[in-house]
């Protein structure tokens, strides 16, 4: 918020912009390479898309006919926040590839929340058919306006509408919300950082309480607290209190100094397995890490951080906690266009390919047979309710 | 006054590339930029042509980001140019339907505008009074706040609500803001470090108060607010249409600073401890006071931007950070409106206008909205170096013979 305010940093965000645009297509590049271990065990209809993706050329011709004009209203952090924003975007670029979304596809990034509104406002002239609006903040803003444009078909992420009085679940006819079980995987992730930890200490952070962050947090705790229960071990978790319902949360998804000096001081307390949850503010972790010289991890969350975060912190990542929002955004606008959309809460689970464990990609020589065999019997044992992991259940 | 550095400073000189050899102190550049005492025609002029310049570089950045185009350059020469300057085109055309274009874009842009110019209004007094209140944005947050807390925690019919809620804010932002006066009239704290470090307490503690049984909306774990009654919400001033009566509060918050900075003892009293604090108190004036008076007052005024932030918009609530960035593009606007009341009103409309038009440029021709965040900063480029201006357009310094006056302010 400060760069404004200076001028120099506008030449500064000239050239970022610069930059920007011409790593784009590189961008485009990778994560289209990242869908594709994803698709494995994704829903269905993201093998069928994947073949059309590297032939733009021919889907410009069939999209006219059946396409619809999709468009996706970002939370406050922006398109390329390389986390939930970017990967619904994906989904969006998916649909317009596959043809079901017309290349009049847009996406707008409201800089701050007294924006929602014009961006719905700007969606609704424009003639957007299906309006994707990603993140817990939109709620609101989603349900005051899919009651006021029925003929629109809304996609929302992260919340479950409820009525801001009584908190009842507003079960609109044209609303579609995408909420994710994340602590089913993030559980999982516990348990394998609680195995591989040296120092017995794990950590975490959030952007802020939000129920989509903290249900990450709350996994993770819960899932290395199992872990002590199996092994009889104390590994002890920094950052979330289940209990309390509370933990430490920088109050801010683009602060990177302040995730820098929150970083710090867990790992000056000997954490060596790190998830921060929201966005960017993990890479700060990333920085602490490699500055500091510790042979420590961090454990991304929302799209495999391997492929997503810059390469320089590649080696860092233990694994993902995965929210596969892309599919689900593309499935949401495929049905639309084939008309057998129907409204409701989906909730991604281990079970459907919604959330999952990403690869352990530089650190899969340091998980042990063993562990890696007890981390995979434990993600089935969640899938089929054996181990009952998610404690925070989404969705009605 | 705009030239007075008569005392050539040979540490400065080496550094500065400015080709006067009259070299300005930091002093004096700080009065060139907010713009106190300059005439009307450069209060007009230099304004005006760094938009321009803005906009020009604004349209090089536009082409040069144009991946599509650039690419055709080495087949296509002419038709890259052409594809360029369509580019260009429509992203303009965008910025300016989207600002002006339709019944819409003018209620948004005056929606936009009206936190714009209460906070702008807010740095331009302090600038006038030759202190920078670079915490608008901390005065906002708890302006907001205690308007809020009025907004629901008190019953009382419409008509009685609002001017109730709107105190609230006033008196919130002005006791945040004196804050900072008394601090530099007691301890002689710097106002540009204190306002910022208050910046930060009233963010946090904002967090924090949403996070407490006081404010935080029922059912919620993350700081957000209970909504402010119907009662004390703005009603807005055309059905369907965003712009509500506090863009009439923003008016007569000009006009209310205009007589206070240019009608008023207290005012000229402000504008000549701005002008030279020795001068004020050689003249019987207590410097100290006027300090945490014009703090107060911007607090004020900034406080009342805090207020539209909350009780303007849906959803009726305060959420953590919920000021935005409009405090600090208050500062661009109050030195882009050279510090005058009718300055900042206009620098107000343009870049709420710019707000406005930035989504329909993002929706309808594909520039990032950040675009817009580069013309502003641009503009404050140009503004804050006169002399960059002036040699772009081969201007002659215009403004000689306005520099021994020292309270000529715009109009008066």
């Amino acid at each position: 918020m400060r760069k404004r305010s200076l001028g120099i940093f506008g030449v500064l965000l000239a050239f970022s912009l610069f930059a920007a645009a011409c790593s784009d297509d590189g961008a485009t590049d990778t994560t289209e390479a990242t869908d594709a271990p994803a698709a494995t065990d994704a829903p269905d209809t993201t093998e069928a898309m994947e073949d059309d993706t590297d032939t733009p050329d021919d889907t410009e011709a069939m999209e006219d006919a059946t396409g619809v004009k999709a468009c996706l209203a970002t939370s406050s952090t922006g398109v390329d926040d390389q986390s939930f924003n970017a990967s619904a975007w994906e989904g969006v670029e998916a649909a317009m590839a596959s043809g079901v979304a017309t290349s009049e596809s847009i996406f707008l990034e409201p800089g701050e929340v007294s924006q929602y509104q014009a961006v719905i406002d700007q969606f609704v002239d424009q003639g957007c058919e299906h309006i994707v609006t990603v993140g817990f903040d939109w709620g609101e803003t989603t349900a005051t306006n899919a009651l006021a444009q029925e003929g629109i078909t809304w996609t929302m992420i992260d919340n479950i509408l409820s009525d801001p009085d009584t908190f009842a679940p507003l079960q609109l006819p044209n609303v579609r919300e995408l909420v994710y079980q994340t602590d089913e995987a993030a559980f999982a992730a516990g348990y394998l950082a609680a195995g591989m930890s040296q120092t017995g200490v794990l950590c975490t952070y959030g952007g802020g309480n939000f129920p989509t962050v903290s249900i990450f947090m709350d996994g993770f705790t819960r899932g290395a607290a199992h872990y002590n229960e199996v092994k009889g071990t104390d590994v002890t978790v920094l950052g979330w209190d289940s209990d309390a319902g509370d933990g430490i949360f920088t109050g801010s998804f683009s602060d990177m100094g302040l995730a820098r000096s929150t970083a710090d001081g867990l790992f000056q307390e000997g954490c060596d397995m790190i998830i921060p949850v929201g966005g960017a503010i993990n890479l700060p972790a990333g920085d602490a890490i490699n500055d500091l010289g510790i042979d420590a991890a961090l454990i991304g969350v929302d799209s495999d951080a391997f492929f997503a975060m810059d390469q320089q912190y590649a080696s860092l990542w233990l694994t993902t906690v995965e929210k596969k929002i892309a599919d689900f955004v593309t499935d949401s606008i495929s049905e639309h266009a084939a008309g057998s959309w129907a409204a409701g809460s989906v909730v991604g689970t281990l079970a459907n390919g919604g959330v999952g464990l990403a690869p352990y990609h530089d650190w899969d020589d340091r998980v042990s047979d063993e562990l890696r065999g007890e981390v995979e019997q434990l993600l089935a044992d969640i899938t089929d309710g054996t181990v009952k992991a998610a404690f925070t259940p989404v969705g009605y | 006054m705009t030239e007075s550095g008569s005392t050539p400073k040979p540490d400065n000189a080496d550094k500065s590339s400015q080709p006067d050899p009259d070299q300005p102190n930091s002093e004096d550049f700080l009065k060139n930029a907010t713009g106190v005492g300059s005439s009307l025609r450069q209060a007009l002029l230099i304004p005006a042509l760094a938009l321009l310049s803005a906009l020009v570089i604004g349209a090089l950045i536009i082409a040069v980001t144009d991946v599509d185009s650039l690419k055709l350059w080495s087949s296509d020469p002419g038709e890259a140019f052409s594809s360029t300057l369509r580019g260009i085109g429509n992203a303009y055309k965008a910025l300016f339907v989207g600002s002006l274009g339709s019944r819409r874009a003018i209620t948004e842009t005056l929606f936009a505008a009206t936190p714009l110019i209460l906070a702008g209004l807010a740095v331009a007094v302090g600038f006038q009074a030759g202190l920078f209140n670079i915490g608008a944005n901390g005065q906002m947050h708890i302006g907001g706040l205690v308007g809020l807390w009025v907004g629901f925690s008190v019953s009382a019919p419409t008509i009685i609500h609002i001017p109730l809620a709107i105190l609230g804010a006033i008196v919130g932002g002005a006791l945040w803001g004196g804050l900072a006066g008394l601090l530099k009239a007691r301890t002689g704290a710097h106002e540009v470090i204190t306002t910022i470090m208050l910046n930060f307490i009233a963010l946090f503690m904002v967090d924090y108060l949403l996070t407490g049984t006081l404010f935080q909306a029922q059912g919620r774990n993350d700081p957000i607010s209970k909504r402010a009654d119907t009662t004390a919400q703005f009603p807005t001033l055309f059905d369907n249409y965003r712009v509500h009566i506090g863009f009439l509060v923003a008016l007569a918050a000009v006009w209310f600073v205009w007589w206070l900075m240019y009608r008023s003892t207290i005012g000229f009293e402000f504008r000549a401890v701005g002008a030279n604090p020795d001068g004020g108190k050689y003249a019987g004036m207590n410097v100290a006071w006027v300090y945490v008076a014009v703090m107060a007052v911007s607090g004020s005024l900034a406080g009342l931007a805090g207020a539209n932030q909350v009780l303007g918009l849906e959803p009726y609530r305060a959420f953590s950070g919920f000021a935005g960035d409009t405090g600090f593009d208050a500062i661009a606007l109050a030195l882009l409106g050279r510090s005058h009341p009718v300055g900042v009103l206009f620098a107000g409309l343009l870049f709420g206008g710019l707000r406005a038009g930035g989504l329909q440029m993002q929706g309808t021709a594909g520039i990032p909205v950040d675009l817009v965040l580069v013309l502003q900063a641009l503009i404050i480029v140009f503004i804050a170096a006169p002399e960059l201006v002036k040699a772009i357009f081969r201007i002659k310094s215009v403004d000689d013979g306005a520099k021994s006056t020292v309270s000529t302010g715009w109009g008066s």
